[in-house]
């Protein structure tokens, strides 16, 4: 048990995909455009990286070391397709927010790393609890980066009004923003870990 | 158990056997989730319709109809034999980035009752907004400042509203000398959204004759357009949209 | 021939597949210390990006769409792309070791580099025929190297500044690509596909 936790909090915390490892960061600048969107495509992510982190670990004694990555991006390629079937399905406007960047979740490198340096080498439940503390740890960074720019460039938090809209920066919204408000987050995440 | 060596029958046993259950599996979920896909797109389109139609027990009959050389659906609605109302599914080429859809209802003179976006793919925070800036203002929530430190800031007052509008001469932005508002800093957005109006315009009502020089955006070739975006761009605020 | 303009000025500047759809990040962040790996790679890209377009179209139009399989395209496109990877390195290697010798050290990062596969999915979605996507795959290229190099120009002068220790690396590299980001919205909508 505490093992588990152990491992969850070094994938939520300690070596956050985002923030520390700097990991995924076309789907961190291109979907946090406001928290809610951010907060989707983290727990899409999330959900991905469960899946896929659990079968290759059930797997991971029947693929031969050669075609390992091949076998790899098939496995995570299929969970990506089921999500992007019952999204289009049951979430068509959040699919269509999205968009591109659902499919894209094949080629994160958050996912495609855990499989080779974590699910490769433990048991299933372990892989379970590092994917869930992977991509909570995700969303968590996606979401306080939405957050951040719907802040800043509109003057909400989850659609709810904070401060006056004509007083917003509305560049934090646009494709700059994005950058900006990422590297000043990063900066202040290696302030507080040099503390 | 012990891992399998990598040998090339290994190998390619392993990656066939995977391919082919990752595809049955994906076939299997693609059966499962087709009849709710195809009606989640229904759906929005008849929730839209009922949006611009508020009528009750109506029965919409649908057609379509040419205009320049587009063919544009129609959707009537009747109650009993009375024709109450048109919804028309719009489209404008020249949105910011790329097309935009929406369907606008009319009433039996041809006014528009209400409009709803289907699809726009513009710039968050600017040419989105033209989902609710052409209809009525309403009266915003205050803010959580607002709130903590008990003022109101009144909102500008503005003439932006395309409802009830008919088609004596085509709409355009007041930029262009027209009646209508643009949306704040997204005149290209607003020009576009209102290119989808007039082309919807035209639609419902065939016998308009519009003179073709008034109608700037609809008429303008795509060279012309390029030339003005630049222009604007250079000369106006560097957010123009 | 003017609408190949359009769709080259729109990928290279107005829709910068690095600035401002955000896609190739990684790259962009990785190997843009120096000018020389940021011409490598845009190289590299440009080659494998133009091939697997042409590919994944085929095998849109004459396989998946005639067999109603269109929900295999993510799975197929990726395995498609990482075995076309592996086949370049291979042929290069054979046909012209002075370009393996370029572009050889950046192949292997390419099947992960989002670029590829978002631009194979994105001539499908707008519905372009094969030239049309080949001029798509090809100034997109030029548009991930131009961003590319002119970031990997920034950032070897910004090495020289002193910085706050919190500032250094990533997070400044970001500012600077925001600030670069800035300069490319001066081009956008001048014209739309």
């Amino acid at each position: 048990m505490k093992n588990s936790i152990k491992v969850f909090l070094n994938g939520f915390i300690k070596e956050n995909p985002t923030f520390i490892l700097l990991l995924g960061m076309c789907p961190t600048l291109g979907t946090t455009s406001s928290a809610i969107n951010g907060m989707s495509m983290g727990l899409a992510t999330a959900f991905v990286l469960i899946c896929s982190n659990m079968v290759i670990s059930l797997l991971k004694n029947l693929i031969p070391d050669k075609v390992h990555i091949p076998c790899y991006i098939v496995i995570i390629a299929t969970f990506v397709s089921i999500l992007e079937l019952c999204m289009k399905a049951y979430l068509p406007s959040i699919y269509a927010t999205l968009g591109l960047f659902i499919p894209l979740i094949v080629v994160n490198c958050i996912v495609l790393g855990r499989a080779e340096s974590f699910a490769a080498k433990n048991n299933v439940w372990l892989s379970a609890i590092d994917g869930l503390g992977n991509g909570l740890g995700f969303t968590l960074a996606l979401t306080l980066l939405g957050a951040m720019r719907e802040l800043l460039g509109t003057g909400r938090i989850f659609n709810y009004a904070v401060y006056l809209e004509s007083y917003g920066t509305l560049v934090f919204v646009l494709a700059p923003g994005a950058f900006i408000a990422l590297g000043f987050l990063v900066a202040i995440v290696n302030k507080l870990r040099t503390k | 158990m012990k891992k399998l060596t990598s040998n090339f029958r290994n190998m390619a046993v392993v990656l066939t056997v995977i391919c082919i259950l990752a595809a049955l599996l994906l076939s299997l979920f693609f059966d499962l989730t087709k009849q709710r896909i195809e009606a989640s797109d229904a759906e929005k389109r008849a929730s839209a319709i009922a949006e611009v139609l508020p009528f009750d027990g109506v029965r919409i009959e649908t057609e379509k109809v040419l205009v320049d050389d587009d063919s544009l659906t129609v959707y009537r609605a009747f109650i009993g034999d009375k024709e109450m109302g048109v919804a028309v599914e719009t489209f404008s080429k020249d949105g910011f980035n790329g097309e935009i859809n929406l369907i606008v209802g009319f009433d039996a003179d041809n006014r528009i009752i209400n409009y709803s976006v289907l699809n726009q793919k513009e710039t968050p925070g600017l040419g989105t907004k033209m989902v609710d800036w052409f209809k009525p203002q309403t009266e915003s929530k205050k803010s959580l400042v607002e709130i903590l430190f008990h003022f109101q800031v009144a909102s500008t007052a503005r003439q932006s509203s395309v409802i009830g509008k008919s088609a004596a001469v085509p709409l355009s932005v007041s930029k262009d000398g027209g009646s209508i508002d643009a949306i704040t800093a997204a005149t290209i957005s607003s020009r576009a959204f209102l290119d989808a109006i007039n082309r919807a315009f035209k639609a419902v009502n065939k016998e308009i004759e519009w003179d073709s020089t008034s109608s700037a955006s609809t008429m303008e070739s795509e060279n012309d357009t390029i030339v003005n975006n630049v222009e604007e761009i250079i000369g106006g605020d560097c957010n123009e949209e | 021939m003017a609408h190949y303009l359009v769709i080259f000025v729109v990928a290279v500047f107005v829709n910068n597949i690095v600035l401002s759809q955000f896609l190739g990040i990684c790259p962009f962040l990785g190997v843009s210390k120096k000018i020389d790996t940021a011409i490598g790679m845009s190289g590299a890209v440009a080659f494998v990006m133009t091939i697997a377009t042409i590919v994944t179209f085929l095998l849109q139009k004459y396989a998946l769409e005639p067999l109603g399989i269109e929900y295999l395209q993510t799975i197929s496109f990726i395995l498609v792309i990482a075995f076309l990877v592996q086949l370049v390195e291979i042929v290069l290697k054979k046909v012209s070791p002075a370009l393996y010798q370029a572009l050889g050290v950046f192949l292997p990062l390419i099947t992960t580099n989002c670029t590829i596969l978002g631009v194979a999915i994105m001539v499908i979605q707008k519905n372009f025929t094969l030239l049309e996507s080949v001029v798509f795959a090809i100034s997109t290229a030029i548009g991930f190297g131009l961003a590319l190099i002119l970031f990997a120009g920034i950032r070897e002068q910004l090495s020289m500044v002193k910085l706050p220790k919190s500032m250094e690396g990533t997070p400044i590299a970001l500012i600077a690509a925001g600030i670069l980001a800035m300069a490319f919205m001066g081009f956008s909508g001048i014209v739309a596909i």
